[in-house]
């Protein structure tokens, strides 16, 4: 029996850097400090895997299937690669390198989450500080349209609620904390204000209280289903807390006018920078989807939406973004790397999936395995391979290996790597 | 017949992460994900009992779920887990952001009674036959 400490969990963006994961014969009996789903993921890691790799439903070896990858890659004229927020760092270079040399399409699943924070951050920049900042020093924190408890579940403990921290000492009794959502959640229940706003109306509540904070008189009595001598209130607590945070989630980028919203939430945040410290971040989704963007970034000059089809980068989200690429029926092959886009796209986006040669690289059986014509199973990362991955806040943590593989069952990267040797042959040695 | 027209909410749940780790095509993440939450009041004004199945239907798909009652959801909206099942409801209309909205649609909801809600092999099923 083997105890392995500070794991990191591989599930969602807080990265929580602190699992006491026990191993025997090679398998997980045990986890400590994990939440529900990190739970789930660690102790149902072998349920529903993918054993072996198949093309066109038959059982094959990864010879075949990289070869036979490689030929559908090769020809294709607008390949599309997806996924990547659910892999290492190495790997998502690797699916940059493949998407330069085939000259398709790229796209990572931060274009169906936080794709309008990226495009605001790459116009207009986000103003953020570390997790570890906020815990020491964050008296003001506003939850808006995200919920840690259902998503993020030792965010509350580990960052933003209850921890004690420098300028913190006695924990949540230090902060103010504040949720702003459509529905009643367990947030909302044991915040110090909530306010339950009407459905697409973040943008108006947002400019209220941007008008509010520059001293510019409101004459409407409620804005968005709130009074307005709440969102003053509200206002004044801002420009009066001594480090202010915005935490915002899918209820803004997922919302009317998603793009819109995160750029109203910025400026907000800009503005009550010139009365006191205030930052805003992104609740990040995949564990690593931070790092696709950032990686991503690194090697193309663009986070997500790039098309290569020239044989140099080019940037348009709405153009090269993946449910457009689908819904314009443009696309004539795809390979999914660590996601599952015909259980999240709509309808019409999945539809064209199904009539496109489509590779997919994952670990478990989802319902784009089961309808892609070529399946390679992938050792899941921070488990069964190492890696690094970006949290949320952008901070780069390693993950772990804790067991080995099943035989034959490669990591992502190598996969991929793989997948490039045999295209370049293809290609002529390109 | 009994319907009501409301705006749909999709967002992630613990629930949907539990299952969707133990995998996609177990009972836990099917049960987790196939689900509409409404308003007692609209709840009832569609007469029909806990966890019976209903039709959604928005302007882009219609998809037969399970209904249960929550006193979290306001009167006027509901609220669907992300999933295959809330999926079919929604546009790929990105209006060029590369985001479609998933949240804050109008959808009207029906009684579907005697109607068995599809599995995640028969929505694949239906994928295939496309």
């Amino acid at each position: 029996m083997e105890v392995f400490s500070d794991v990191v969990c591989p599930f969602c963006g807080c990265l929580c850097d602190d699992l006491e994961i026990t191993v025997e014969n090679n398998k997980i009996i045990k986890t400590k400090n994990s939440c529900a789903i990190s739970l789930s993921k660690f102790m149902h890691h072998e349920d529903n895997r993918l054993n072996y790799p198949t093309v066109d439903g038959r059982r094959t070896d990864l010879v075949e299937a990289i070869n036979e990858s490689a030929k559908i890659l090769a020809s294709a004229k607008r390949p599309l690669i997806y996924g990547l927020s659910s892999t290492e760092c190495e790997a998502i270079n690797r699916s940059i390198e493949l998407a330069e040399l085939i000259g398709g399409v790229i796209d990572s699943t931060a274009s169906v989450c936080h794709g309008p924070t990226i495009i605001t951050e790459q116009s207009i920049g986000l103003i953020k500080s570390t997790l570890g900042e906020i815990k020491n020093r964050a008296d003001l924190i506003i939850f808006w349209g995200s919920n840690p408890t259902e998503s993020h579940l030792r965010h509350l403990t580990r960052y933003s609620m209850f921890p004690t921290g420098l300028f913190t000492p006695e924990g949540r009794k230090n902060r103010f904390i504040v949720a702003v959502d459509v529905r009643k959640t367990k947030l909302s229940r044991i915040v110090d204000l909530f306010l339950e706003i009407e459905p697409n109306k973040d943008f108006e509540l947002i400019s209220a209280l941007r008008a509010i904070v520059r001293g510019v008189k409101i004459e409407a009595e409620q804005v968005s289903g709130i009074p307005i001598n709440i969102l003053k209130e509200l206002a004044e607590r801002m420009k009066k807390a001594r480090f202010g945070v915005v935490f915002y989630g899918l209820g803004l980028t997922q919302s009317e006018m998603g793009d819109m919203n995160v750029n109203a939430a910025v400026g907000l945040v800009s503005d009550l920078n010139h009365h006191t410290k205030f930052v805003i971040l992104p609740m990040r989704g995949h564990f690593n989807v931070a790092g696709a963007n950032t990686v991503s970034s690194w090697l193309s000059g663009y986070p997500f939406a790039i098309d290569y089809s020239r044989g140099y980068s080019r940037y348009n989200p709405g153009e090269f973004t993946a449910v457009d690429l689908l819904e314009r029926k443009e696309a004539d092959a795809a390979l999914i790397i660590a996601s599952d886009p015909v259980a999240h796209f709509p309808a019409s986006a999945v539809e064209h999936l199904t009539k496109i040669p489509l590779i997919t690289i994952d670990q478990k059986v989802n319902m784009t395995t089961l309808l892609s014509r070529i399946v390679i199973p992938a050792a899941t990362v921070g488990i069964e391979a190492d890696g690094t991955a970006y949290r949320m806040d952008g901070i780069p943590i390693r993950l772990k290996k804790i067991i080995e593989p099943s035989e034959g069952i490669l990591p992502d990267s190598e996969i991929l790597k793989m997948m490039i040797d045999k295209i370049r042959v293809l290609k002529g040695g390109y | 017949m009994n319907e009501v027209v409301v705006t749909l909410i999709s967002a992630r749940t613990i629930e949907q992460g539990i299952g969707l780790e133990i995998g996609k095509t177990s009972e836990q993440y099917q049960n987790s994900v196939s689900v509409i939450e409404l308003n007692p009041s609209d709840f009832e004004s569609l007469e029909i009992s806990e966890g019976e199945t209903v039709e959604v239907e928005s302007d882009y798909g219609s998809v037969l779920v399970k209904c249960r009652s929550s006193q979290d959801v306001p009167k006027g909206r509901a609220f669907m887990p992300y999933g295959p099942w809330a999926n079919k409801l929604f546009s790929s209309s990105t209006r060029c952001s590369g985001m479609p909205q998933l949240k804050g649609i109008k959808v009207r909801v029906k009684a579907a009674k005697g109607l068995k809600m599809p599995s995640i092999v028969e929505l694949i099923d239906e994928l295939r036959r496309l």
